[in-house]
């Protein structure tokens, strides 16, 4: 036997969850020399398990919704796009992973178990939030403004953009800041011209979709081939994922120990110094409690999941879980309002569709915020904003009418297509909550969530205003048949769940520090979603790990004074 | 470094784990292709009985018949949804069958016979009679949606999703036998040369 047994040492830091955050926490501070355990509820995955070229008649079904058994233990998790027949083992076992919600208040909770979690298959868009968002309070009095601006924010991005490698371009639109870009993907004649009507009628920016996805060589890793299925896995490493980069960085090290299946169940604490002195797991394989022992913990595990972890952590005069003196957490759960958009055809555009084996660009353009940006675009009914993600083409149009030759041939000529769908910024609301289930657990004992939300007046409005300006413009750029939604959709479908231990400056009205560090317990850091103070509506996994990238270069710097 | 550390390490670089490396991975094999049952001479129906198999091979030719390009026929259409129906609710089950059943009873009101069996003309002429909305109305009656429609429309997309997700399908949309690759060249207009396109 080679290995040391893992649980038998003292580790600087338990980083728990391998994703977005949990390989750059585990990735930093393995580099700067500190030994780091890294925790991952799921089965490690290897590119081996990629099916991004495998076409489509090779499945028994096809990804047919309605056919194959593994969606009946998956309820909720078909819901979200990527989920397929070819990858749904990412995702979690309903079953085995229950949540509760209260009666009338659906919450759609997409989530992976895996190393590298969701960022196996995440929509990649990353953009920056701005002053808008940061100082959102001020702007318009609504709730609090976060405890850090946009210029401490602003070195992070920039190192972690150029790791991560984002392709996109600059604007000079305040309300999105740019970064350090990759060239951009193409725009596609309709694009380009939606782009051009916009700015003419409305002043608005569109902007080709800034995505980590490479197009250009950068880091080790090849640029985009074009293949179009992302979500499927990469056999050249082109999109951002971690187990390939972060995770990857952090084993090479020597420094950082992986355990896989290793489910994390609450953090144990040292009543006489009030320091977290471990985490207890459960080994998914043989359901077997274990305790790993570490000088910090830190929770990279998903919003929801980190919170839950704190919220199962009672012990000593922790009644209400760790972290939780204020009351607060659990409370100020978000995740962006969707279901506003606007489609129609674009006819004046003659384009065929793109032959299946031509290359697919797995982005779309994105129309910067222009609501509440500015006293001259103060809006009456609503505050804060909402930002569109699209794109224009020619399809394959399988809705034809009719039958025979002519439908065959009707399918090939296509249809030239624009569509835009808003995500609006959900606002912090207390009575927007998890909490623990008092009777649920799941596979393994823990104790479920209970997962309280719904979207507001202020979120419906925002809908609708995007519907609406969605079909202006849409119109001024000459499309028919626009047809449009206003719906709101359920909560959890952006997947963009924000919030729950919120960072603040007062430990009366915040859970963490402006670093991620717990008020109540010096040696725990949450350094995910969850320290999130309001949304935005732009895409929030950058500045995640922009968080994550600074709250551990201030823990590093606290390791080096012996500060822990 | 001592040797032991130096392979453990080794390890860890090359994405070994401390527990349960790889455990549980759904890896396809090389190879595999679900398309190959469907071609297996000796394939029967699992979910369909004779006729109705019968009557959605016309069909399905039918509405997606060969052309300079094979047909929903020879891209063994029937026999997928004979699979994928299967796997379905009963309610999906249910609502496919009645709509199959519906287009032989049509055939049969009409021409006395089953859809299968109709000639090439009154084959056009019952999908003519139900390819498009409209609705159909006697003196003093109320107007009602000609129900061939929704069944039309029914197994029209079904049929549609079996042929273009089928190798002589993907073929159809441009499939050269590779994955798509390259690099999207988007526009390659000069700026404002899409002033006109309003």
């Amino acid at each position: 036997m080679f290995f040391e047994d893992p649980l038998t040492r003292t580790y600087d830091a338990i980083v728990v969850g391998s994703g977005a955050t949990g390989g750059w926490a585990a990735k930093q501070l393995a580099e700067a020399g500190l030994q780091v355990a890294l925790l991952e509820a799921g089965r490690n995955v290897s590119p081996r398990e990629f099916t991004e070229h495998k076409p489509v008649f090779e499945l028994k079904y096809r990804d047919m919704s309605g056919a194959g058994d593994w969606r009946k233990r998956r309820p909720v998790q078909i819901q979200c796009y990527a989920c397929t027949e070819y990858n749904y083992d990412w995702f979690v076992d309903d079953v085995e992973n229950p949540y509760s919600t209260p009666a009338g208040k659906p919450f759609t909770w997409q989530r992976m178990r895996i190393v590298g979690g969701r960022t196996l298959c995440w929509g990649r868009q990353s953009y920056r939030l701005s002053d808008l968002d940061f100082r959102a309070a001020s702007f318009d009095g609504y709730g609090q403004d976060w405890p850090i601006s946009y210029k401490d924010m602003a070195p992070f991005y920039d190192r972690v953009e150029e790791y991560v490698g984002i392709s996109g371009a600059a604007e000079g639109n305040d309300a999105l800041p740019d970064g350090h870009f990759l060239p951009p993907m193409k725009m596609t004649c309709g694009e380009v011209h939606f782009r051009e009507t916009v700015a003419k009628a409305f002043g608005r920016t569109i902007t080709i979709g800034r995505t980590a996805i490479l197009t250009d060589t950068h880091n080790g890793r090849s640029a985009c081939h074009y293949c179009g299925t992302c979500e499927r896995g990469c056999i050249s490493f082109s999109y951002f994922s971690s187990p390939f980069t972060t995770v990857k960085d952090a084993l090479k090290t020597g420094k950082c120990t992986l355990l896989t299946n290793a489910i994390a169940a609450q953090i144990e604490m040292d009543p006489a110094t009030n320091l977290a002195k471990g985490v207890t797991f459960v080994d998914g394989t043989t359901k077997q409690t274990k305790t790993i022992r570490g000088k910090t913990v830190i929770l990279c595990a998903q919003a929801l999941e980190s919170t839950r972890i704190l919220l199962n952590s009672t012990s000593g005069s922790h009644t209400a879980g760790l972290g939780n003196s204020s009351g607060l957490l659990g409370k100020g759960l978000m995740d962006h309002a969707t279901g506003a958009g606007a489609g129609g055809d674009l006819p004046q555009f003659k384009d065929a569709p793109d032959a299946y084996s031509a290359p697919h660009r797995a982005n779309g353009i994105y129309i910067i915020r222009y609501r509440n940006t500015s006293k001259a675009t103060r809006q009456p009914n609503f505050i804060r904003g909402y930002g569109f993600q699209g794109g224009a083409g020619a399809e394959f149009d399988f809705e034809a009418e009719g039958f025979g030759a002519a439908y065959k041939q009707a399918v090939k000529a296509g249809k030239y297509r624009i569509e835009v769908g808003g995500f609006a910024e959900s606002l912090a609301r207390d009575d927007n909550f998890i909490s623990i289930d008092p009777t649920l657990k799941d596979a393994w004992g823990i104790p479920a969530l209970h997962i309280s939300m719904t979207h507001g007046d202020n979120e419906q409005a925002l809908i609708n205003d995007a519907a609406a300006t969605g079909a202006e413009m849409l119109e001024a750029a000459g499309a028919t048949n626009i047809r449009i939604s206003s719906k709101v959709a359920e909560p959890g479908m952006a997947i963009h769940e924000l919030g729950t231990a919120r960072m603040g400056n007062d430990p009366k009205t915040s859970v963490t520090d402006q670093y991620c560090q717990l008020h109540d317990v010096k040696n725990i850091f949450a350094m995910d979603g969850a320290c999130f103070v309001s949304s935005g509506c732009q895409n929030p996994t950058l500045t995640m790990m922009a968080i994550t990238v600074r709250a551990c270069d201030q823990l590093i710097a606290r390791f080096k004074k012996h500060e822990i | 470094m001592n040797r032991r550390e130096l392979l453990r390490n080794s390890l860890l670089a090359m994405g070994v784990v401390a527990i349960n490396p790889h455990a549980g991975a759904r890896i396809f094999p090389a190879g595999e292709d679900a398309f190959l049952e469907l071609e297996k001479p000796d394939w029967t129906p699992v979910f369909l009985n004779q006729q109705q198999n019968e009557t959605l091979i016309v069909l399905s030719d039918a509405i997606i018949p060969a052309t300079d390009t094979p047909g929903a026929k020879a891209a063994l259409v029937n026999r997928f949804l004979d699979l994928v129906i299967s796997a379905q609710p009963a309610t999906v089950q249910k609502e496919f069958l009645d709509s199959l059943a519906w287009f032989d009873a049509a055939a049969t009101e009409r021409s006395k016979t089953t859809f299968d069996k109709l000639t090439a003309e009154e084959r056009t002429d019952l999908l003519n009679l139900v390819a498009w909305p409209h609705s159909r109305s006697s003196w003093g009656q109320t107007e009602a949606a000609y129900p061939g429609y929704q069944h039309f429309i029914r197994l029209k997309l079904w049929i549609a999703s079996a042929y273009y997700s089928s190798p002589i399908g993907l073929k159809e949309q441009g499939w050269d036998g590779w994955a798509a690759r390259g690099t999207f060249t988007g526009c390659e207009h000069q700026p404002s040369e899409h002033k006109d396109a309003k």
